[in-house]
């Protein structure tokens, strides 16, 4: 997610600022989705969301916001998931 | 911090911090960074982040605040969808946090970077807060506060389903143990008198005492036309343990439960020392108890936050609301927030307002209609847009 300098909706706003940003929103709904399917894919950001999260992979978490998006598919994280969970009901450690 | 405030910095985060992600991983970082408007106030090692777009002056200024940490996942073998795969199935956004509020706070980031980038000026300063430590004691907003970041008004953006919430409860977490002396059948009885006793049978005289309670609070007529439909105490009695064998009068039961409450019952405090009371009482009416008495423990407490419907903040978002064709109607929230710190001990008007609702929190299977969350950012960039450009009546910039 990075903020853009000069854009349409930016030249646009010197007629009418908020319609320019509300079309601006509206034109970026899908960089807006994936700025959520970021976050989420986090496990833990602050360390206190107890043992579960600590033993999931966060392996969208370490690519960080300088990843795309779009190169972390929801099948490959819900792979990482289904590993965790069967490497504790093995009672593995990792 | 806990000088100033004793009876609301209470229990510490316990959980072990090894998964701490440097600051500079949060997906907000970026976006904040490039803006040059980031500033992160740790608190206890993890990552209170602050950023601000400074206005032009003279407009009324506005704290959009939310929580980055999330409730655990567990139990894990209930969850049908993957808690950190974040797929969208039927418009609506699977995972931890989705709607308990990842959701809320990325539509805040995100409503303030489509007006920068669109190169909107505003009056007054918007300054967002991603915060820590909610899920347990709201330590990370009662930090900010502390550090005495100030606003004109403040949205926490927790789950309403894009609805107004002006007041909410406040909440306890306790437990009773109840304590009784183990003897099997055989030595229960001595020479006719009762030795073992098992903590099982004080039961019904802490329940009877914490039911009477709750009926005595709840007989209160509600003093805000907006509370009219809810109930002033709601006791809860979650969880309870106790005994080691068949066959041997129980040493000890342990309830745990929690309690919601209305402002109109009094303050936190007067609430926990009825809690004392009914205990007391209960200790006291029973002969083996008064010897013995059963021990009450408070192992979270939150105070109520309670503002008038027509704060100019709920107002202002009313009409925002109304003007994009949605309900703006103000409610009473039917959950503790944030907004207590904000309200009670920074001094700040406040609402809550997000996309999500409260009852996927915490839940397997948690979920966000994205359709809900993209609107909450259209709603934030007209509300910041109209506040933010209105006159202040007295200015509060945010101090760091």
């Amino acid at each position: 997610m990075t903020l853009e300098t000069e854009t349409p909706a930016a030249r646009a706003s010197t007629r009418d600022p908020l319609a320019a940003a509300l079309a601006h929103a509206t034109a970026n709904e899908q960089r807006s989705n994936e700025a959520l399917t970021t976050l989420v894919r986090i496990p833990s950001l602050t360390g206190e969301e107890g043992k579960a999260q600590r033993a999931s992979r966060p392996c969208c978490a370490r690519s960080g916001p300088r990843s795309s998006p779009k190169s972390r598919t929801s099948r490959q994280c819900s792979s990482d998931f289904r590993t965790s969970r069967s490497i504790r009901r093995t009672g593995s450690t990792t | 911090m806990f000088e100033r405030f004793p009876d609301i910095a209470q229990y510490p985060t316990h959980w072990q911090h090894d998964l701490i992600l440097p600051y500079e991983e949060l997906p907000t970082h970026e976006a904040l960074r490039a803006s040059g408007l980031e500033t992160v106030l740790n608190y206890k090692d993890r990552p209170n982040v602050v950023g601000v777009i400074k206005g032009s002056g003279r407009g009324r200024s506005l704290i959009l605040n939310g929580h980055i940490d999330t409730v655990t996942i567990e139990p894990t073998g209930s969850w049908t969808r993957d808690p950190f795969g974040a797929e969208i199935v039927e418009g609506r956004m699977y995972g931890r946090g989705t709607s308990d509020m990842k959701g809320g706070l990325m539509a805040a980031l995100l409503a303030m970077t489509y007006l920068k980038e669109a190169g909107v000026r505003l009056r007054g300063d918007v300054v967002f807060q991603s915060v820590v430590n909610e899920e347990h004691a709201g330590n990370g907003t009662l930090d900010l506060v502390r550090r005495g970041i100030k606003a004109d008004a403040a949205i926490v953006l927790e789950p309403t389903e894009n609805q107004i919430f002006v007041s909410h409860p406040g909440g306890l977490y306790w437990q009773v143990a109840i304590p009784g002396v183990p003897r099997s059948p055989g030595a229960r009885w001595q020479a006719g008198q009762q030795d073992g006793v098992s903590a099982i049978e004080k039961l019904p005289a802490v329940i009877d005492s914490l039911i009477a309670l709750e009926r005595e609070y709840n007989r209160i007529p509600p003093n805000d036309p907006l509370e009219r439909d809810g109930a002033a105490f709601s006791l809860v009695m979650g969880r309870i343990a106790g005994g080691h064998y068949e066959t041997v009068t129980a040493a000890e039961v342990t309830i745990k439960g929690g309690a919601y409450f209305s402002s109109r019952v009094g303050s936190v405090q007067d609430v926990m020392a009825r809690f004392r009371g009914a205990i007391g009482g209960a200790n006291k009416r029973d002969p083996f108890l008064s010897r013995n008495p059963a021990k009450l423990t408070f192992l979270h407490h939150d105070d109520s936050t309670m503002q008038r419907p027509d704060i100019p903040l709920a107002s202002a978002m009313s009409e925002t609301l109304a003007r994009r064709g949605v309900d703006g109607a103000v409610r009473h929230g039917a959950f503790c927030c944030d907004m207590r710190h904000l309200v009670n001990q920074g001094g700040i008007p406040g609402i809550i307002f997000g996309p999500g609702t409260i009852a996927q929190a915490h839940k397997p299977d948690e979920h966000i209609p994205v359709d809900e969350y993209l609107a909450a950012i259209g709603h934030l960039v007209e509300f910041i847009y109209h506040w933010c450009n209105a006159d202040a009546v007295e200015a509060a910039a945010p101090r760091f």
